[in-house]
């Protein structure tokens, strides 16, 4: 039995590391689309640079999926995946 | 050499001939690409099908197609597959749409004056030529980006072109995106 806040957000946004995108970009991206602050998007763009990999946004599957391909339009790599013990 | 003026809300890009006739051939191929299932050459019964997620999309062979279209879940085929026939329309559209306001700029002359949705559509297109560009020069991880700028002379030149287009192209995307975290940053000001 899970809490019930992990049934309310299960999945997540994932953005890979790839070689394409600028750092100055991908902190645009996460400032424009998720609303984030500078120092917030500067934060996990360093994540998915330094660790190859950062959670970007979590909640409801719909969501996220929505999310994910905001992301593919902007070129970024991203996936949505359900949420497991180590996030 | 190129030039990026902003001063205000506007935005001018400036090209020289040689790079604005570059930019539109490869662009152009760009837009080939994206349209290599030309939806307006599908019956309109097709189109409106492929809109409303009815047909299923293959997954792309190409590798710079699969860059520009990825599974929504590497780990998850069966989603992938539904995801790609609910949404790879749309987000095909979306990417055609930039390459066309880009290839629209590059047709009025060497000085291009952008909106900010405009340089917003540049700063994705641009973005989307440079994965596939990187996809045709074997870039796919910081390892092999180090290693093909260390062995540059060892390059043939029409890969050596490629790079050098790869980062014309980095230099613009980066400096248009200043200029839209710029405008941001003004925007907390106000």
């Amino acid at each position: 039995m899970r809490p019930a806040e992990d049934l309310a957000k299960p999945w997540k946004t994932v953005v890979f590391n790839d070689p394409v995108n600028l750092m100055s970009y991908v902190s645009y991206v996460f400032q424009s689309y998720f609303g984030y602050s500078a120092e917030k998007a500067h934060t996990l763009m360093l994540e998915v640079h330094e660790n190859g990999r950062s959670v970007v946004a979590t909640g409801t599957r719909e969501a996220m999926e929505r999310d994910t391909q905001a992301m593919h339009e902007y070129g970024l790599w991203a996936a949505c995946q359900p949420m497991t013990e180590s996030d | 050499m190129a030039a990026i003026d902003s001063r205000g809300d506007d935005v001018v890009l400036q090209l020289e001939d040689n790079e604005r006739s570059l930019m539109l051939t490869v662009f152009t191929d760009l837009a080939a690409l994206l349209g290599e299932s030309d939806e307006s050459e599908r019956p309109a019964s097709e189109n409106w099908e492929a809109r409303l997620g009815l047909v299923d999309r293959p997954r792309p062979e190409d590798p710079a197609l699969l860059r520009l279209f990825p599974d929504v879940d590497p780990y998850d085929a069966e989603r992938s597959k539904e995801f790609r026939r609910l949404t790879e329309f749309d987000l095909q559209q979306a990417k055609a749409h930039n390459v066309r306001i880009i290839l629209n700029g590059l047709s009025h002359g060497p000085r291009i004056p952008l909106t900010e949705d405009e340089v917003l559509a540049w700063t994705k297109g641009l973005n989307d030529l440079r994965l596939v560009l990187a996809v045709r020069l074997g870039i796919d991880t910081e390892e092999a980006q180090e290693e093909k700028y260390a062995r540059r002379d060892e390059l043939d030149e029409s890969e050596d072109l490629t790079l050098t287009l790869y980062d014309f192209l980095t230099w613009v995307q980066d400096r248009l995106t200043m200029t839209l975290l710029d405008g941001m940053q003004g925007d907390e000001e106000e």
